[in-house]
């Protein structure tokens, strides 16, 4: 009697626990790990600046190498 | 006598009450911003800007090979032609498409980079680049050109 009413128990506890316990990981792990945040404005605007920089440095360095190129 | 089994109303109950707090509590996540125009501008720009580095980068390693697959001479005209380009897109981020597309035109004569609509016939055109230069150099200004028409 007193074992039926033990496993009663514990399965309803189990029936109430696990879907909280569930739904918790799921909660917890959406909000510590959602993935690649979207880039702000500023972001964007700071890799095309830098890309900008870069890239026109690649310029300077190749007309500084070949500075008597003709121009024709 | 068999003790009566408690009801189960009430785990019911509390199931249905821990479905609807993981929905809300899911639901709390901030959603992410759009980007301005003034980004996406940039967004875009960063894309084109590495494509036109593709052609930079294979005129000045055509030319680093020996013989020279491009002289020396169009090498300096498409590094400076890539300056200005960029120099423009950093000046007027949402308005340097037509420049561009026409500095492309006058390198290799790219049917995609010409002024006028398609129905309408190109305008004659003679590269700025030797023959050899052209048909060397030419994928890279269409795939320049795929990427600015992409983000037109």
């Amino acid at each position: 009697m007193a074992n039926e009413q033990t496993v009663v128990a514990v399965t309803n506890a189990v029936a109430v626990i696990l879907p909280s316990v569930i739904a918790l990981i799921k909660t917890l792990a959406a909000k510590e790990n959602p993935g690649a945040p979207p880039p702000t404005d500023a972001e964007v605007k700071a890799v095309l600046a830098s890309k900008l920089m870069a890239s026109l440095a690649v310029d300077d360095a190749w007309l500084a190498a070949h500075p008597d190129a003709p121009t024709t | 006598m068999r003790p009566p089994r408690p009801s189960v109303v009430p785990i019911l109950a509390l199931l249905v009450a821990l479905a609807f707090f993981a929905v809300w509590a899911s639901g709390c996540a901030p959603t992410p911003k759009p980007l301005s125009p003034a980004a996406t501008a940039a967004f875009h720009a960063t894309r084109v800007v590495a494509v036109l580095d593709v052609f930079r980068d294979a005129a000045i390693a055509a030319n680093s090979v020996t013989p020279p697959i491009v002289t020396t001479a169009s090498t300096r005209e498409v590094v400076l032609w890539h300056k200005t380009a960029l120099k423009t897109i950093a000046a007027v981020p949402t308005g340097w498409q037509a420049t561009v597309k026409a500095g492309l035109f006058e390198f290799t004569c790219h049917p995609m980079a010409a002024p006028l609509p398609p129905p309408a016939p190109p305008p004659p055109c003679t590269p700025r680049l030797k023959p050899g230069e052209v048909e060397k150099l030419i994928p890279y200004v269409g795939l320049a050109l795929v990427v600015i028409n992409e983000v037109q």
